[in-house]
């Protein structure tokens, strides 16, 4: 792996340890949030949000020798659309239909679109928001005539300016992981990882 | 709020055991980026060209891509020939010590063929003993070998074709209705074959021409609709013709032929109409017979084929290397010249005191693209 690769996963790593620390105490809803003002999202709100923003392709995981290999992949474009419902204060589930598009070295497009099944932690800070979130799915990608669906583990954090009470705004840094599983050919079995970092805008409904 | 759950849980998994049934392909996606090599853009006016012709004159690689280009054998850069006597040159051949370039505009004369000894001053081949118009010219290892066509009628159209040999223009075999070369390989010592097409009554035929004189309707010679599209030569295995039907020919004798039992296929699984083809070394030792494909009608091209030359042993049993690794990785193929139309192939396999060699691969619309080999391995298709 290449060292921006590696500084860029270091970067996302204290981002995600700073948010769930953060997380720790939204983590069970009952508990009011103390300090704070008290989180507007309560069972039955919905959340609505679009995401346009930049995705980087950063891991490429040989499972055969354990060694990492240059994922080929230029800065490409990542959007997605999610639906999230609270169950309780603070705490949401929900499902993101999304997708990621970039050009590799080699000038092949791949495509992945990941659906996946979310949950988020809310943590309101007027007027302010962090949304630790970690979500699941099946993620269907495409490389010229390859593709292959694999599952997909996301998590990362939505960074909100609630600008009123309906709309938020910000910025969403998350990890995807992607293990790529051939049961015919387990040489080709990789694990690869992507960042997406998007412009958010949320929708309370 | 399960409803919404189990909504979503109940979609990404229906969405994965339907999309499962997607092609893998012989390679993961993530091991395919892996070994991606970066492809080059190229000489920007080469991009989206149909090439006619590359040779190797000297130190220097001549092309045909509108203009005459040149370039250093050791170098990188195409630069436009200056001084060159024409502005489209159409084809070209290295004989008797010289470059020959058949343009089709030069001081009104249409077409014309000149030749130049050192890449700088150009002389006129006097045409005028020619019964028609030089389309293609070709070099037997010796000698310039000039295809011509006479119109011999406009309404309907038709036509003759002749073949004439040196620059002295001596006439070969008989003028035959419709008759086109298609593609020359020699020996190097003064013998060549030439794959070419012939009007029959009213239906195109192969024809093949052996140092001039032409072979048609002879008993195993592929015969209508199929056409021999190309031809390549190598020592062991002998002329290998690539016919229009994904098939590839050998002429042993008259009315002797062989032909491979395989059906070189495209991607939908319909004959490839071959083009070109051409026999260079392969990794691991040994030599690949590289067929090109074009794109004909309906039938898709599919960049080139690679048949291990070995499995000419027994010429029926020549089969295809499907894993594309004899001049190629599997990748670096997938993200160059497959779906490409192949027209023409060109090996030099004399650039440094024969230890190392260039291939090109000129495409039918897609640029010039080529391939090193330093004796050992080849370097992978990128755009010159």
């Amino acid at each position: 792996m290449n060292r921006p690769s590696i500084r860029a996963i270091a970067v996302l790593a204290v981002a995600l340890a700073a948010t769930a620390a953060f997380a720790q105490d939204a983590a069970d809803p009952s508990v009011d949030v103390g300090e704070f003002p008290t989180n507007p999202y309560e069972s039955g709100d919905a959340l609505l949000s679009f995401r346009l923003g930049a995705g980087f392709g950063l891991l490429n995981l040989d499972f055969s020798d354990g060694s990492f290999d240059k994922l080929n992949l230029g800065p490409g474009a990542a959007f997605s659309l999610s639906y999230m419902h609270f169950v309780a204060r603070g705490f949401a589930i929900g499902g993101e239909l999304g997708g990621l598009v970039s050009g590799s070295v080699a000038g092949r497009t791949f495509f992945a679109a990941p659906l996946v099944f979310r949950s988020s932690w809310h943590i309101v800070l007027t007027p302010f928001e962090i949304a630790p979130t970690v979500a699941v799915g099946a993620v269907l990608q495409r490389l010229g005539e390859l593709s292959h669906v694999d599952p997909i583990v996301r998590f990362g954090a939505d960074w909100l300016w609630r600008q009123s009470a309906d709309w938020g705004l910000g910025l969403r840094t998350e990890f995807w992981l992607i293990p790529q599983i051939y049961l015919d050919h387990p040489d080709s079995n990789r694990l690869g990882g992507f960042l997406e970092t998007t412009l958010t805008a949320t929708y309370h409904l | 709020m399960k409803q919404l759950a189990r909504a979503t849980l109940a979609l990404s998994l229906l969405s994965a055991v339907i999309l499962g049934a997607c092609t893998a392909g012989p390679l993961g996606i993530f091991e395919s980026l892996s070994l991606e090599t970066p492809i080059d853009n190229g000489t920007k006016a080469f991009a989206s060209q149909t090439p006619n012709f590359v040779v190797r004159f000297g130190s220097d690689y001549y092309a045909g891509v509108g203009a005459l280009w040149s370039r250093p054998v050791t170098g990188e850069t195409w630069s436009k020939v200056s001084g060159a006597p024409g502005t489209l040159a159409l084809s070209a051949a290295v004989a008797d010590g010289k470059l020959y370039v058949l343009f089709n505009d030069t001081d009104g004369v249409s077409p014309s063929i000149q030749h130049t000894a050192d890449g700088t001053n150009w002389t006129s081949l006097d045409t005028a003993s020619l019964v028609g118009s030089p389309l293609k010219i070709f070099s037997d290892g010796t000698n310039l070998i000039t295809y011509v066509r006479e119109v011999t009628g406009t309404e309907p159209y038709a036509s003759e074709g002749r073949l004439y040999s040196s620059d002295a223009f001596l006439g070969l075999d008989t003028a035959r209705p419709g008759f086109d070369v298609l593609d020359i390989a020699a020996t190097g010592a003064n013998a060549y074959v030439a794959a070419c097409v012939w009007l029959d009554g009213t239906a195109f035929e192969s024809a093949l021409s052996v140092d001039g004189a032409v072979s048609v309707n002879e008993t195993g010679q592929p015969g209508a609709p199929t056409t021999l599209r190309g031809v390549g030569y190598d020592a062991t295995i002998g002329y290998i013709l690539a016919g229009s039907d994904g098939k590839l020919y050998r002429r042993n004798a008259a009315n002797d032929w062989n032909a491979t039992t395989t059906t070189l296929k495209n991607s939908s699984g319909v004959a490839a109409v071959l083009s070109d083809i051409i026999v260079v070394p392969a990794y691991g030792g040994g030599n690949a017979v590289l067929v090109g494909t074009q794109s004909y009608g309906a039938v898709d091209a599919v960049g080139y084929f690679e048949v291990d030359a070995d499995s000419f042993t027994t010429f029926a049993a020549a089969t295809e290397y499907a894993d594309r690794g004899l001049v190629s990785s599997s990748t670096n193929f997938q993200t160059t010249l497959e779906g490409k139309s192949v027209m023409k192939l060109y090996y030099d396999g004399d650039v440094v005191a024969r230890t190392a060699g260039h291939l090109f691969a000129l495409t039918g619309g897609d640029g010039l693209w080529s391939n090193s080999w330093d004796g050992t391995d080849w370097s992978g298709w990128n755009r010159e």
